[in-house]
């Protein structure tokens, strides 16, 4: 049930990544935009001591929902939501929860889901808002229920919308964090 | 000078244990972390029914169970180490000289009603027994259900206990020994006899350094019992805890004499290392509990496999996490996980909720991944990959979050003390730009933090500059691997945190 591609080796360079160019963004109003480089997006070295155990989990569309762009200086709103890059995506199942879905829903960002959701090629046939009478309909939830929780990125790319700034997601865990100028 | 005890060896084992067992009772005692007690009285009323009684002698609660709930007793999340009461004494009245107290504690022993609790130890063995075997199947022992009804449909998650004595021990394909610093590690001797007590000394006997987890003693509690159920020789020790500054005998000494009485009596055999019963003298000040061990190795680090350097232990994590109040739904962040001691408690524990967890270390981030991958291998079985778990991690700087602005409903943490990481300098700086970050993320009015530090002059400091967005809820003083801390429960207000980034 669980579907994986096949895990992507320490130094694979993700296709994405290789083959688009890095969207850079004009100065605006005197932001330093800073073009990053997927080498040097800020991922800390692996160190030596301590080895990552394959098989773990990726990050889901929820956190996604909620994560957004610490870059400075950006335009209102331009830091979320991040565009994902993707190489590496898993299935995993989760045991399904109706009431905890239908609490979630007013809480999400929707229109960011649908879009995350598009660009991991699921497209979750959800509706572009959800239904007045969502809370009832089951099929609608345990479609939700799937593209928040069960899709998993281990491998890619977030991006930032305004900066263009690239955080890697290796092993899926995101690193978001920023280098010394950039902070 | 006894005469051959009436008590040879085990109890009968004609007694027929197993039509005792739906009437025997247990008082059991249970350690937990300093301050917490209430906590785990709560835990202990919600999930077994009982009340509970809270000792003198902190760190200890008290309650009765039927001998059958054994199995829940083992699944409570707060508490370290557990121990069934042959006798408590409210007051004891020690005699005036070393000899005469010694001596009484000798004539203590056969007046003491050793039958009921030694049936509850056996009950206990035979549990244990049964946990191993299930472990080498690797078979998913327990089905939890969600506290949430979904529509009149109860979702059952199916988790594997994890909470095992030898899971610690025996999971050792990426164990990173704790260095030196790291006192909590110490099983027995932290989880027993942390808090230096203001009345006076206290002391404990020593030989509980080299108790070994799990498989040696297992084995041999469960060989306790030839084919025909003929009582074998038994070995026990005898660990004494004793605080207050009136007595006139230390913690060896009444081990030493308890322990002589106890052979006498029972006819068993000493053993420091390999013992089937451990018998357990608790003194504090008059208080005095005879009782004997049911756990081996404190349960505290049952979720972590992969240590780091101040891991927490999963009691003090759950504690942490039941302050909080967390209900269904909530989004829990720990925006400094370490090895991530809480988030994993937290996701497994409250697993209706969505945790994440973050940190700015590369080796605390994988240390941390890693022990989820060992929680998702465990609840692996043979049909299918292991069901997901409402758990994620990201590499992340604390003063700048890359979370939405009142995102988050709940924050808990345990903040860098300055003696094992960092240090008190740094923290002047790093607590404030922690709390207003937190702030930030935080939901307006209903959201709240539960944090963890030995720096208390730092955090009220910061805290204090931080009114308008943070008020102190409560506070439970900790003991955390010998050092004083505090927890503080803290709640956002209503205010809406200036925005560093506008809100979108």
């Amino acid at each position: 049930m669980v579907g994986t591609s096949k895990p992507a080796p320490l130094n694979h360079v993700p296709r994405s990544m290789t083959s688009s160019p890095l969207r850079v963004s004009s100065p605006r109003h005197g932001c330093p935009v800073t073009v990053v480089t997927a080498v040097q997006s800020g991922a800390a070295p692996l160190s030596p001591e301590v080895t990552q155990t394959g098989g773990g989990a990726g990050m889901k569309l929820l956190t996604h929902n909620l994560l957004c762009s610490n870059v400075r200086g950006l335009r209102p709103g331009g830091g979320f939501p991040l565009r994902i890059q993707a190489s590496d995506v898993s299935v995993r199942p989760v045991p399904f929860n109706a009431a905890f879905v239908a609490r979630l829903v007013p809480r999400l960002r929707w229109g960011a889901l649908l879009e995350a959701a598009e660009s991991l090629g699921h497209p979750s046939e959800l509706p572009p808002e959800p239904a007045p009478d969502y809370e009832g309909d089951e099929a609608f939830l345990r479609r939700v229920h799937h593209v928040l929780l069960e899709v998993e990125v281990l491998e890619g790319f977030l991006q930032c919308p305004d900066s263009g700034r690239q955080f890697p997601i290796s092993r899926g865990i995101p690193n978001m964090l920023l280098s010394e100028e950039e902070a | 000078m006894a005469e051959a005890a009436s008590h040879a060896g085990s109890p009968d084992p004609g007694a027929g244990l197993a039509g005792d067992g739906a009437e025997l009772a247990a008082v059991i005692g249970a350690t937990v972390p300093t301050g917490f007690e209430l906590m785990a009285a709560e835990e202990v009323q919600e999930k077994l029914g009982s009340a509970s009684r809270i000792s003198r002698d902190r760190g200890k609660i008290y309650f009765e169970v039927p001998a059958q709930a054994l199995p829940q007793v083992h699944r409570l999340r707060s508490v370290d180490n557990l121990f069934v009461v042959v006798q408590e004494f409210k007051d004891y009245q020690f005699k005036e000289t070393k000899e005469d107290a010694l001596k009484d504690l000798e004539d203590l022993v056969k007046k003491l009603p050793w039958t009921d609790p030694l049936k509850v130890w056996e009950l206990n063995n035979s549990l244990k027994k049964k946990k191993t075997k299930r472990k080498k199947h690797n078979l998913q022992s327990t089905v939890r259900k969600e506290k949430l009804n979904s529509n009149g449909e109860e979702k059952e998650a199916d988790q594997k206990d994890i909470k095992r004595e030898e899971d610690c021990a025996q999971d050792t394909a990426g164990v990173e020994p704790a260095d030196g610093q790291d006192t909590e590690k110490t099983t027995e001797v932290a989880s027993q006899n942390e808090e230096e007590e203001e009345e006076g000394n206290n002391e404990q006997s020593d030989a509980k350094d080299d108790l070994q987890a799990g498989d040696g003693t297992e084995t041999k509690a469960s060989d306790s019992r030839t084919s025909n159920g003929e009582a074998k020789m038994l070995k026990f020790r005898v660990t004494c805890n004793r605080a207050g500054d009136k007595h006139s005998f230390t913690s060896n000494e009444a081990a030493r004499d308890f322990g002589g009485a106890v052979q006498e009596h029972f006819q068993w055999k000493a053993d420091m290392t390999n013992f089937d019963v451990e018998v357990l003298l608790n003194i504090h000040n008059n208080e005095v509990v005879v009782g004997i061990a049911l756990t081996e190795e404190s349960l505290h680090r049952r979720n972590i496999t992969h240590f780091g350097p101040t891991t927490l232990r999963s009691t003090l994590a759950y504690g942490m996490l039941r302050l909080c109040d967390p209900q269904p739904t909530d989004i829990i962040i720990d925006p400094m996980c370490g090895t991530g001691a809480i988030p994993i408690e937290g996701a497994t524990e409250w697993p209706s909720c969505y945790h994440i967890a973050g940190d700015n270390n590369p080796q605390a981030v994988k240390r941390a991944a890693n022990n989820i991958c060992s929680l998702l291998k465990k609840n692996e079985n043979k049909e299918s990959a292991s069901p997901g778990i409402p758990l994620d991690i990201i590499q992340w700087d604390i003063c700048n979050l890359p979370l939405r602005t009142g995102s988050v409903d709940i924050i808990v943490s345990d903040m860098p003390f300055g003696k094992r990481i960092g240090s008190k300098k740094k923290n002047w700086d790093l607590y404030p730009a922690c709390l207003m970050e937190m702030g930030r993320i935080c939901t307006p009015g209903t959201g709240r933090a539960v944090l963890l530090t030995q720096d208390k002059k730092c955090f009220a400091k910061a805290l204090s500059r931080l009114g308008h967005i943070w008020r102190r809820a409560q506070t439970v003083w900790v003991n955390v691997g010998g050092l004083h801390a505090a927890v503080y429960l803290l709640r956002r207000t209503w205010e809406r945190a200036e925005e560093k980034r506008l809100f979108w």
